[in-house]
């Protein structure tokens, strides 16, 4: 059989919530709707870490942050094979446009068509051109692996970035034009209590605005880029995989960016689009880590796995309506501000922040906002137990990186 | 004009820009309604710019060089800086026949696109049909073959229609009026202060992305001394980050600011080869 062609088509910051087809209603959003409406959607779908460069790098080679050893941004990864390295070796094209954000020369792993630009304003625009001139160009008989990385809405991370509110970008007043379409707050925003850097509650209804903008901008070039593969030779064997890295607070819990444990930055979209399976679906009972990607490319590949690749399994069975065995409880890793390991099953989420010793505890089904903290509610004890067995079991499996040892040292 | 007088309109222009960021009350006219975020996304790089000063002309052929400026700042505090990261050159020829024909170059980095387009020389300065090509450069010669690209657009009135060179054809339905940001931004004559905010256009983003409900309405003006004035518009509605466009004194279209991602003009010849 022909080998499969993959486009691996990423966001940066896009939380599943500000998705239409999701339910958001505060962002028009087509294309990615389309892409629910022809593809499966897994709705408990976990960033392995909800920041750029860890998460990236667990994408690409398949280990959790503890494993490959890139806990926060722009910390040196260890010398592992990556998904470009791997399947150039085994048959496939390799290519990649737009970000990467591992710290590893990205030409060192792939053949680059367009270089990273640090702003998705000007750079999407020009990554969603890049793949559909290659999508008409290729004309190679060795079957293609394609790596999109555009960036928005990441620009929203430059919204709050300087500490003098009068240099920012952000045109705050502009919203006196438009009162009727500033979004409504989020359930767990609580505008009496106190803002990061002094915002007005005015001025994160405004982020908001900016963010559900920017996550139309990037719309726009997921629907070019899925419009060229469609029209193109290669739509009948090319699977489409969609997701983000990781998700953005949009100010629920008072909180902005990534880096937390709350679905808003944990939760990330992901979509496949695999010919000739049934689409439409959306999957809400497995639990899906961003390792289980690269598992998945590999799988569609007919590639063998990559060594101690610990935790990822491929979830191609599920999109092609297969049974299979899978896990009870996901694991996620947060460095920053301290080891955290944050497990979750298909009713509770639990996080332990090492250096303190802090539980967090929350009920899925009864508190889908994750408003309490249930830890130190005795009647949770027996599953605090169970989680506490499932984070030695964790511990256990993994393959620790010199990275990940010191920091749980650190961590005591 | 006079070496003198380009001088002190130079002088009062680049000084009517900085007052409106610092909110001082500029010349005989104080700065009324003036809304600084129009320019905040580029006030480090206005701090040494130099205004063209040729007096803008609706008639004829006009080119307009504007720096692509971006806006970063570093996380936790510091001063926000801008740098030059590319360039916009805008060729703008009006006809009697009533048709404007534009041509544009953006370059940024890596990524470098040109564009043909006639517009019609109505309140939008509609786009009718345009020829667009990107020519990137790739990291690597071997590649350039396969990220070069180009594509036809026509505006039959109720659709756009883009077909690729390799002949694929997407038509996407609009309602209403069609208007293209950079053909706005090289015709100010039809910037309309009385435009009613409620009033929206479809705005086609890089040629090719059709923005439905946009808004475009006066936002802010600044008296200068003699009677002229530096006057701010804003677009904004779904799909696009709110951007502003500046004119000056002169009549010059001097700017337009999104949020990571501003044009500055930085030359105006009249009679430029469109």
């Amino acid at each position: 059989m022909k080998k499969r062609n993959i486009i691996f088509c990423h966001v940066d910051q896009l939380t599943q919530k500000a998705i239409s087809a999701y339910g958001c209603k505060e962002a028009r959003t087509p294309h990615m709707d389309r892409l629910v409406a022809e593809g499966v959607s897994f709705m408990d779908s976990f960033s392995a870490n909800p920041i750029c460069c860890p998460a990236r790098s667990s994408w690409y080679t398949g280990r959790m942050c503890s494993e490959h050893g890139t806990l926060v941004n722009n910390q040196p990864i260890a010398d592992f094979p990556d998904l470009g390295q791997w399947m150039s070796g085994r048959g496939y094209q390799c290519f990649y446009a737009g970000k990467w954000h591992i710290a590893r020369n990205v030409a060192q792993s792939f053949q680059i068509l367009h270089p990273q630009f640090a702003l998705g304003e000007q750079h999407d625009a020009a990554v969603a051109r890049t793949a559909e001139a290659f999508l008409e160009n290729y004309d190679s008989s060795e079957p293609f692996f394609l790596n999109l990385g555009l960036l928005n809405p990441h620009d929203c991370c430059y919204l709050d970035l300087s500490e003098n509110k009068e240099q920012l970008a952000t045109k705050f007043g502009a919203a006196r034009h438009f009162p009727e379409d500033i979004p409504e707050r989020m359930k767990s925003f609580d505008p009496t209590r106190p803002m990061p850097k002094d915002w007005t509650p005015g001025e994160v209804d405004m982020y908001r605005y900016y963010y559900f903008r920017m996550t139309e901008m990037v719309d726009a070039e997921i629907g070019r880029i899925y419009d060229a593969l469609k029209s193109s030779r290669f739509a009948g064997n090319t699977v489409f995989i969609f997701s983000a890295d990781h998700g953005e607070m949009m100010s629920a819990h008072n909180l902005f960016k990534k880096s937390r444990h709350y679905d808003e930055a944990l939760k990330v979209p992901l979509i496949v689009v695999q010919p000739g399976a049934e689409g439409g679906r959306t999957d809400t009972s497995h639990l899906i880590s961003g390792v289980d990607v690269t598992a998945t490319i590999l799988d569609y590949a007919g590639v063998e796995r990559m060594p101690d690749m610990s935790v990822a399994e491929s979830f191609r069975p599920l999109v092609e309506g297969g049974e299979v065995r899978w896990r009870d409880y996901v694991p996620a890793e947060i460095f920053q501000g301290g080891a955290q390991t944050v497990l979750t099953d298909s009713r509770y989420k639990y996080n332990k922040h090492h250096p303190s010793g802090t539980l967090f505890l929350y009920d899925r089904k009864e508190d889908p906002h994750e408003l309490n903290n249930i830890a130190g509610d005795p009647a949770m004890r027996s599953v605090l137990d169970q989680f506490e067995e499932r984070l030695k079991e964790y511990q256990s499996k993994i393959v620790p990186s010199a990275a990940y040892k010191a920091a749980m040292k650190k961590s005591g | 004009m006079s070496v003198t007088r380009r001088r002190f309109m130079e002088g009062t222009v680049h000084a009517a820009m900085l007052s409106v960021l610092s909110r001082r009350a500029f010349g005989a006219g104080a700065a009324t309604g003036a809304n600084r975020y129009a320019l905040k996304p580029v006030f480090q790089y206005l701090r040494t710019w130099k205004a063209p000063v040729l007096p803008y002309s609706q008639n004829g052929s006009m080119t307009l060089g504007y720096d692509m400026v971006d806006w970063m700042a570093p996380g936790g505090g510091g001063e926000a800086r801008n740098s030059v990261v590319g360039r916009l050159t805008l060729s703008r020829r009006r006809s009697p026949d009533g048709i404007i024909d534009l041509s544009v170059e953006h370059s940024c980095g890596h990524d470098q696109w040109t564009a043909d387009v006639t517009c019609r020389d109505d309140r939008w300065c509609t786009p009718v049909e345009w020829d667009f090509r990107s020519e990137p450069r790739a990291p690597h010669p071997q590649f350039q073959n396969l990220v070069a690209s180009g594509l036809k657009g026509k505006n039959n009135g109720e659709a756009v229609d883009i077909i690729r060179t390799n002949g694929r054809t997407v038509s996407v339905p609009f309602s209403g009026s069609l208007m293209f940001p950079f053909a706005m931004l090289a015709c100010p004559e039809k910037w309309d202060p009385a435009a009613a905010g409620n009033k929206t256009v479809t705005a086609v983003r890089d040629l090719y992305y059709l923005l439905p409900d946009q808004h475009f309405v006066a936002d802010g003006q600044v008296s200068l001394a003699g009677g002229t004035s530096l006057s701010a518009f804003l677009q904004h509605g779904p799909g696009w980050v709110p951007a502003n466009y500046v004119s000056g004194p002169t009549g010059l279209p001097l700017a337009m600011t999104g949020f990571l991602i501003s044009y500055i003009l930085t030359d105006a010849e009249a009679g430029g080869a469109a």
